[in-house]
């Protein structure tokens, strides 16, 4: 563990004193936040949610006003915490549960609603604001998995290309350092930097008036995270030819931005075509959205299954890149 | 005493390219050996092979009584190396950089001392690695090689784009070093470099050693004044072009 912690403090001390990296790890994220927050924010969002329970005509009626986008079957509980609307109808009585922040829609919500069950009066409607959660929330938090994401693949694919450009590595090889302390220590780094990426993007999430939730669970999971896309990061540069590494960084962008872009991080589910949604309800960087917004936004236990996912894909790229990353081909 | 054994050593890459074709060679204890060739020829595979980061394809590899690659953790505590264009961390100081390759080896603080004055770069102790002229980068280069207190330094290519007075106070070091008992196994494409440092050299051509001996001796066999002028005849001997 001595040379791992040696040559992670190294790896650390070199790159932070580094300008670029320093871009890279506080203000770049920082501003792909700020593009998204302001973009996408609740202000610009173009349509609102609704999770329609008990009425599959109420949905299509919505979803024909084009003033909602409607859905069923997400329930109370998921619908508010995902920004949604609620309505339950039950016979005569619709009751409407909405995030504060889309209090203007509600009025005419309730004026479609009384459309739809034909005359006004017809149904009993029930407005109650809860406290959802904002597109401001869902973004930052969005983004935190982002930040694994990109300093996990990028990191390690960036890091460990430097270091073989400069033959560091030849120079590595040649020591008692074995390749498991690299990789390991590489690791460590990412983590680090994910960690110090993480904090201004949730002091700009304060600012946009987002509370987050931060204990050790955030942090060890965030640990966790960063962990398993250093993992991915390892994979992709174990398996890309050492004299063209050009292709390990290629790699990387072809494997992450679909990865980001395909992912609940900036976009509920639901704004994808149908036929995307199980490839992004199920991909690495949703499942670790859904539990950085449960821990930090929601603050409620993740689901096991979730955690699960994860701990089985950090164990099977942890052992791959590790395996595959070697400082030498004697290993 | 040799420090190293090369028996019919093979190195291919991939399915086809034969870096190295059954190359045989030994090196001395406390000597410097130089081993010489065109671009391509084999070179740094053949110090990579002996510092035990490739695998050989095919043959026997002994180093200070050690078996490659069998032994080869054991080799690498005992072995320092000098890598082509070696850049260290770049934005740790010189005496950071050294701190760190002595840990690996399980040195003390005091060790970094001595080295800093050893390769005379004491004053630049708390200089970054990337701000140092290239004389003095390849002067951490070799003392972070020296960090393990080797028996024997691989230098591939050592003075590689150095200015001449630079080159010689690399040389100078690389003297001192081998003045200490420690064996230096040289990479060079300088043949003045080979010829001033050489208690030997090995020509390697495509993979194959075509000479091994000493710069007087290869200097005698093509009458030539220079070892410089004796490569040369013997690339033409070889039908070498290029």
């Amino acid at each position: 563990m001595r040379n791992v912690a040696s040559t992670a403090w190294a790896i650390v001390k070199d790159n932070l004193s580094s300008r670029t990296t320093i871009f890279f790890v506080l203000f770049f994220p920082l501003f792909l936040t700020l593009i998204f927050a302001f973009g996408f924010g609740a202000a610009a969002q173009p349509h609102v949610l609704v999770d329609v329970n008990g009425s599959q005509g109420l949905v299509s009626f919505l979803n024909n006003s084009s003033l909602f986008t409607a859905t069923s079957g997400i329930g109370e509980r998921e619908a508010l915490l995902h920004n949604y609307i609620y309505l339950e109808v039950n016979d005569t009585r619709v009751s409407i549960l909405y995030p504060s922040q889309d209090a203007y829609v509600v009025p005419s919500l309730e004026a479609l609603v009384q459309e739809y069950f034909a005359r006004p009066d017809a149904v009993n409607i029930v407005t109650k604001p809860e406290s959802g959660f904002t597109y401001y929330a869902y973004v930052v938090s969005g983004m935190i998995g982002v930040v694994a994401l990109s300093n996990g693949v990028f990191g390690i694919t960036g890091v460990a290309t430097g270091y073989y450009r400069d033959r560091l590595v030849d120079r590595l090889a040649a020591s008692p350092l074995k390749s498991y302390e690299w990789v390991m220590a590489l690791m460590i780094y990412e983590i680090l930097i994910t960690l110090i990426s993480s904090v201004p993007i949730l002091v700009l999430g304060l600012a946009f008036g987002f509370i987050p939730i931060i204990g050790l669970g955030f942090i060890a999971f965030l640990a966790l995270s960063t962990l398993m896309f250093s993992g991915l990061g390892a994979v992709i540069f174990g398996l890309s030819p050492k004299d063209k590494l050009f292709v390990a960084q290629t790699a990387a962008n072809v494997i992450v931005f679909p990865l980001m872009f395909l992912s609940n991080a900036f976009f509920p589910l639901d704004s994808f075509p149908p036929t995307l949604r199980g490839l992004v309800a199920y991909q690495p960087l949703s499942i670790i959205n859904d539990v950085i917004r449960d821990v930090v936004v929601y603050n409620v236990l993740p689901s096991a299954v979730d955690l699960i996912y994860i701990l089985a894909f950090t164990t099977i790229l942890i052992v791959l890149g590790a395996r595959l990353m070697k400082l030498r081909e004697t290993d | 005493m040799q420090t190293v054994i090369v028996e019919d050593l093979w190195k291919v890459y991939g399915r086809r390219k034969e870096a190295l074709r059954g190359i045989t060679l030994s090196v001395n204890s406390g000597e410097i050996f130089s081993l010489l060739g065109p671009n391509g020829a084999g070179k740094t595979t053949t110090v990579k092979i002996l510092s035990c980061t490739l695998a050989p394809t095919k043959g026997k590899v002994n180093v200070l009584g050690m078996e490659a690659p069998k032994d080869c953790v054991r080799i690498r505590e005992e072995v320092g190396i000098v890598p082509q264009e070696f850049q260290g961390f770049s934005d740790l100081t010189v005496e950071e950089n050294l701190w760190y390759f002595v840990k690996l080896y399980g040195g003390t603080k005091s060790q970094v001392d001595e080295l800093l004055e050893k390769i005379g770069v004491t004053e630049y102790r708390k200089t970054k690695f990337r701000n140092l002229s290239g004389g003095f980068q390849k002067r951490v280069a070799i003392a972070c090689s020296l960090a393990g207190d080797p028996k024997i330094v691989f230098m591939d290519e050592p003075t590689v784009g150095l200015d001449p007075r630079s080159r010689r106070s690399v040389w100078d070091i690389i003297r001192e070093v081998r003045s200490k008992g420690v064996t230096i196994f040289l990479t060079t494409h300088y043949l003045d470099e080979a010829q001033r440092l050489s208690d030997r050299v090995a020509v390697i051509y495509e993979g194959k050693i075509v000479r091994l001996s000493t710069p007087q001796d290869l200097m005698s066999e093509f009458k030539k004044q220079s070892l410089e002028e004796a490569y040369l005849a013997l690339m033409e001997v070889l039908g070498d072009v290029s």
